[in-house]
């Protein structure tokens, strides 16, 4: 939100070493905390000394929960920047040294139990996932629409889903590990505070292990066991985790995500990598900094401003501005319009080279790609502007780097400086967070439909001060709503949600960004019955395969995932929908 | 012979609109089963008066997460400020009828203490089913107080749901306030 804040950069307290009472004839051989580091802060948004060089957890109760909309939403992006921070933090363990601790949580294999069996596929609990006999990464078809992103070297992304012990405590606590669990689970219950769940987006690095080698050396990476993928007569591309193969990936973005208490839904932040060199002087706050080389921003129009789809051409169907016309992006070919851009391939389209694992098109024989570009540069429907907190946040992360980089406090592993957050999504209204919602400021969003009634709700002087000022004899209330969420997005009073409500990874929603799709999280992560696709109803057509029927726990992905891939698939499993006559849902056995 | 009714009794004006209709006890020890309300149907407060948890006073900047949580000169630990809001929600949904503040409360048996967690904690003080506390530390699901009121809109549930029409009708917390709750038990008391 950008709002006039008094700024916070005054009043950080520093530690002080206690330094009296030492002998200074006796070695010290003792462990300290490396000296504080002085960071100086910008706008309203800090950064914590103490996360670095450790990031201490975020678990509850060390978090509170945040106030709401009209206070400012820092605490939300620094939640999601810690999270971050300690999911990707270097490994210390002496034969894991250097692996980003995410790669030792729990995947899927680990908290479910599958009709067939894997234990024996995996490696031991709390050390970094994945065997010769089992890939711990994969997914290849992007959610939604279950499309492929192919980089410039014609190869797909590999997806991960990870989540923390708190979250594999809940399944357990709760029994939950079997799809048929999952699918009996009550639909009111509810995940609790401290949870949280990853997405990451990883790029195949051909054949490169050096860590100084430029393409790793400001990346996050690791060696992966990935599936193999093979292509079916008909071109649909299949993926066998148990025949994986080893190579090397760099993490080119990642959803961190989280719950605390008062905010079941989870606060949803998104982080990608950025090429920027803080230590030359450059910066990068925000998109459109022109550091962020996964993908560019939207370009630029002839007035020579950044702007958002119109409502006359939501998809930027007539946009033939090139994007960009030089760089190095991983998923953008420079040259690329607007109007070519987050196009998938049709799998039929594609032919897979089994050896090289690569794909080409098949009418010409070239090198098959994706160009994937940023259509909302802020993620935000009303601007093209970011929230000043992130901006400010990301600066700040960026100088804690910096400094703890100077003073030499960081493991030479250590590259989680090379990512920025791009934004997050919670709800600002969470009372609203209710069963079979969207969870969107649509039609049915309770403020508009009633905007007069929730007076006692958060920012209830300001709707009532929008009203009074709009209202006129050939104006409904609900004009005035609809006006007011269009001009002024997530920080109108009417909106039940918060931050950046056209948020997408370009590397892992890169074809669902458009305004009738997939344009923000709860597009997807509600608490609506889920398709046999992996999606909400809402988004498809009512009469498609149920997988799930409405569930406050539908908004993880983590359990229609695993419910899809376990019995979503087999005709055997489809019996009549009772709650939809006419139509089928899946019964998992 | 049952105190409770005679209690009742005493104290009928305070007693009619506001006890619930009690259950066995049935969702001792299973998992939390609520029933939030439609979308569309938010839980509305009705008086136009009575404040949300929204209220309650604001938290801002995270300065040190080992120190807690600042805002201007005034610090509170996490679970200070965890607990103030589950104590806000328990007096804005329970306290008209169980609040500290009245002299003989509601329920069978009677109480009166929902603002007090250190009486809710002692197990001595009987709920309407044997050996289940209102409160267990660190265990929600075993605390009374939680399971009624995440029965949402079910039989027994807290506040009590009234069918009749010439009832008064309850503010009922939501899942957002749930969740607040079950940390508070969980990890603050």
């Amino acid at each position: 939100m950008n709002r006039d804040l008094p700024l916070a950069r005054a009043g950080c307290a520093f530690f002080l070493a206690l330094a009296a009472c030492q002998d200074p004839t006796k070695p010290d051989v003792a462990a300290h905390p490396p000296d504080p580091i002085e960071v100086p802060q910008v706008e309203d948004c800090a950064a914590s000394q103490e996360w670095l060089p450790v990031t201490p957890p975020l678990g509850t109760p060390t978090y509170v929960r945040p106030a709401p909309h009209p206070e400012t939403e820092c605490p939300f992006y620094r939640g999601a920047w810690q999270t971050f921070l300690v999911a990707t933090q270097p490994d210390t363990r002496p034969d894991f040294i250097g692996e980003p601790a995410l790669k030792s949580y729990a995947v899927l294999d680990d908290v479910f139990q599958r009709y067939t069996p894997v234990d024996n596929l995996l490696a031991p609990s709390g050390t970094p996932r994945g065997t010769p006999d089992r890939a711990w990464l994969g997914d290849v078809k992007q959610a939604g629409g279950r499309e492929i992103l192919l980089d410039q070297n014609g190869h797909t992304l590999y997806y991960g889903i990870h989540v923390n012990q708190a979250f594999v405590d809940f399944i357990r606590e709760n029994r939950l590990e079997t799809a048929k669990a999952i699918q009996d689970a009550s639909p009111t219950l509810f995940l609790p505070g401290g949870l949280a769940e990853f997405k990451s987006a990883w790029q195949e690095v051909d054949g490169i292990t050096d860590p100084n080698d430029p393409e790793l050396a400001d990346y996050i990476w690791t060696q992966a066991w990935v599936p193999t993928l093979e292509q079916a007569g008909d071109g649909t591309i299949e993926e066998n985790r148990n025949r994986p193969r080893q190579i090397t990936v760099r993490l080119l973005a990642i959803h961190a995500v989280f719950t605390i208490p008062g905010h079941p839904e989870f606060v949803w932040g998104s982080l990608e990598h950025t090429d920027v060199d803080a230590s030359k002087g450059e910066t990068d706050t925000k998109a459109a900094d022109g550091h962020r080389n996964v993908a560019p921003v939207v370009a630029p129009d002839v007035t020579g401003h950044l702007q958002n789809p119109n409502a006359d051409d939501p998809n930027n169907l007539n946009n033939s501005t090139i994007v960009a016309d030089h760089g190095n992006f991983l998923v953008y070919k420079p040259g690329v319009p607007a109007n070519q851009g987050d196009q998938s391939l049709a799998e039929k389209d594609l032919v897979l080279d089994g050896d090289s694992q690569t794909f080409r098109v098949k009418a010409t024989g070239a090198i098959a790609q994706t160009s994937i570009y940023r259509m909302f540069p802020a993620s935000k429907s009303n601007t093209v502007d970011p929230d000043d907190a992130i901006s400010s946040l990301n600066h700040n992360v960026e100088q804690l780097f910096l400094r703890a980089q100077q003073a030499g406090h960081l493991d030479a592993n250590d590259k989680r400086m090379h990512y920025r957050l791009v934004g997050a999504q919670w709800m600002d209204k969470p009372a609203f967070f209710t069963l079979d919602s969207t969870l969107q400021n649509d039609r049915v969003n309770p403020l508009l439909l009633d905007p007069n009634k929730y007076d006692a709700m958060n920012q209830a002087g300001e709707r009532i001060e929008v009203l009074a000022k709009n209202a006129a004899p050939d104006k409904t209330d609900a004009d005035t709503v609809l006006a007011d969420l269009r001009e002024r997005g997530s920080d109108s009073p009417f909106s039940i949600l918060a931050g950046e409500d056209r948020m997408s990874s370009t590397a892992m929603e890169s074809f669902t960004q458009r305004p009738d799709s997939f344009f923000n999280c709860f597009s997807c992560h509600n608490t609506q019955a889920v398709t046999a696709k992996g999606v909400p109803v809402s988004k498809g057509d009512v009469a498609q395969i149920q997988l799930l029927k409405p569930k406050l726990l539908n908004v993880s992905h983590v359990f229609s995932q695993f419910v899809l891939e376990e019995c979503g698939e087999d005709p055997a499993n489809l019996v009549d929908n009772e709650d939809s006559p006419g139509a089928k849902r899946v019964q998992c056995p | 012979m049952d105190h409770r009714i005679s209690i009742l009794l005493l104290f009928p004006p305070l007693s009619a609109a506001c006890i619930g209709e009690l259950d066995n006890g049935a969702a001792r020890g299973s998992p939390p089963e609520i029933l939030p309300v439609a979308f569309g149907h938010a839980p509305d407060p009705g008086d136009g008066a009575t404040p949300t948890l929204l209220d309650t006073p604001p938290i801002q900047v995270v300065t040190d997460l080992a120190a807690g949580v600042v805002k201007g000169a005034d610090t509170m630990t996490p679970c200070d400020a965890t607990g103030a809001q589950a104590l806000f929600i328990l007096e804005t949904y329970c306290g008209s009828c169980h609040g500290s503040n009245l002299l003989v409360g509601q329920g069978a048996p009677a109480w009166n203490y929902v603002d007090v967690p250190a009486r809710m904690l002692d197990a001595t003080n009987r709920t309407d089913i044997e050996g289940v506390p209102f409160l267990v530390q660190a265990n929600p699901k075993g605390s009374r107080i939680y399971q009624r009121i995440v029965l949402g809109n079910q039989k027994g549930a807290m506040p009590p749901v009234n069918n009749d029409p010439t009832l008064p009708v309850y503010p009922r917390p939501n899942v957002s306030d749930y969740s607040v709750l079950y940390e508070w038990i969980k990890s603050c008391l």
